[in-house]
């Protein structure tokens, strides 16, 4: 990590250096916590704001898991805004920027998994991409999320039980798609 | 940098987590970020780091003059009354008030109403769990307690950490004890702080907790009932 021990002033380049090397990893994280690329952009746009505000106190030697659980607590935020947004609007506009040709069978496989991921609670999902696409150990999941290591276990569990049983991600276990099982 | 030592668990990991595994990698690898916005993400730091400032320089000033206000309004010998709200919470050893006669009890608050805990540490309640706000996350933050993600039939007590300029904003939700909640404690390196209570109207079984320390907090909370009895701990 290019970051020295002492504290930093905001305007330390080490900053920019982070960012520049974390932000595409952070945004494929972040698609998988939202589902939606534009949505993901945001987040990490907003947590690296948040970070760059207190640039200085973050630990030198902690700087990943500090912007991890930025990462984390805000999309718990912004979750909790967009489930009033749609009572609120329950007829929202299409996406435009998933109507790209070709590709076909790896369009339909993301979706598979966003749609399957997107019927978790919100901690569930996190655990399991923390766990399973951050590679991160149980324990620090849990400093992440501020919860028991059992509580992660528990989310863990849980969560794999409903992919296991959604229909979108066991048909794209398959090896070949089903005819006409998505439009 | 993402990866720090998951074999020793992977050993023990479920059957076809292996999957999961490819399906988020393609998922992940499956977009082209572009490249990263920094000229904007420094303006926003930028602004955020001076409503930060701000906000801790009004804070300043409510400190040296909240003293003055009290003594002028209420004299010296006013006492300590729970139903109002406080703008901070200090250190205090041992509870020296009986049980049950004088036992505090939560803050009733409506839904959606905003308590002000200290500046920029503002909660409030909603039938969907917890909210507040902190001078680093305007924005507000939320633990819902209708997610199934913790179960109200058995004693539980949670506790974030948010700490800002010196200070320690510390707050959680507790749920499914048995009796009526009164009081809580968070261990501090200064010794154990009260903290205060809220909950909604009608008894919904759970509530929110919060406290404001001056140094690091532990991770031991413990609510007592009007009895004294514990109602719920952490860990």
């Amino acid at each position: 990590m290019p970051h020295e021990t002492s504290a930093a002033p905001p305007e330390h380049p080490d900053f920019a250096a982070y960012a520049s090397a974390a932000w595409a990893r952070l945004v494929r994280t972040a698609l998988l916590l939202t589902g939606d690329f534009h949505e993901a952009e945001d987040l990490v746009q907003t947590t690296l704001a948040k970070v760059y505000a207190r640039w200085g106190r973050v630990p030198p030697d902690d700087v990943d898991f500090y912007v991890r659980r930025s990462l984390v607590n805000n999309n718990i935020s912004r979750t909790r805004r967009r489930r009033v947004t749609h009572l609120l609007m329950p007829f929202l506009p299409e996406r435009v920027h998933q109507s790209v040709q070709g590709h076909a069978e790896s369009v339909e496989s993301r979706a598979a998994i966003t749609e399957a991921l997107g019927s978790l609670s919100t901690r569930q999902r996190t655990v399991l991409v923390l766990r399973y696409w951050e590679d991160l150990p149980e324990t620090v999941i849990a400093e992440v999320l501020n919860c028991s290591p059992g509580t992660v276990k528990t989310h863990a569990r849980r969560g794999l039980e409903a992919l296991r049983s959604h229909p979108a991600f066991a048909a794209a276990e398959r090896p070949h798609p089903l005819p006409g099982a998505r439009p | 940098m993402n990866h720090l030592d998951p074999e020793a668990e992977r050993d023990a990991e479920p059957a076809g987590t292996g999957r999961l595994r490819e399906a988020l990698a393609a998922a992940a690898y499956d977009v082209t970020p572009s490249r990263v916005p920094l000229a904007a993400v420094e303006r926003r730091g930028r602004l955020l780091r001076r409503r930060r400032r701000a906000t801790v320089l009004g804070a300043g000033c409510a400190v040296l003059l909240a003293p003055l206000a009290f003594v002028t309004l209420h004299g010296p010998d006013d006492g300590d009354r729970v139903t109002r709200p406080a703008a901070t919470v200090s250190a205090s050893p041992t509870p020296s008030t009986s049980p049950t006669a004088t036992a505090p009890t939560p803050r009733v608050v409506e839904p959606g109403e905003r308590v002000t805990a200290a500046p920029g540490f503002v909660l409030w309640l909603t039938e969907d769990g917890k909210h507040w706000t902190t001078p680093d996350m305007p924005e507000g933050q939320f633990r819902s307690v209708v997610d199934g993600n913790i179960d109200r039939t058995r004693p539980g007590v949670s506790l974030q950490t948010d700490g800002t300029d010196g200070r320690v904003l510390v707050s959680g939700v507790y749920y499914g004890g048995e009796g009526t909640a009164s009081v809580v404690e968070v261990a501090s390196k200064d010794g154990p702080v009260r903290g205060k209570l809220l909950e909604l109207p009608g008894r919904p079984g759970w509530g929110v907790w919060y406290a404001v320390a001056r140094s690091d907090v532990g991770t031991t909370v413990t609510v007592r009932d009007t009895e004294g009895r514990v109602y719920a701990t952490l860990p």
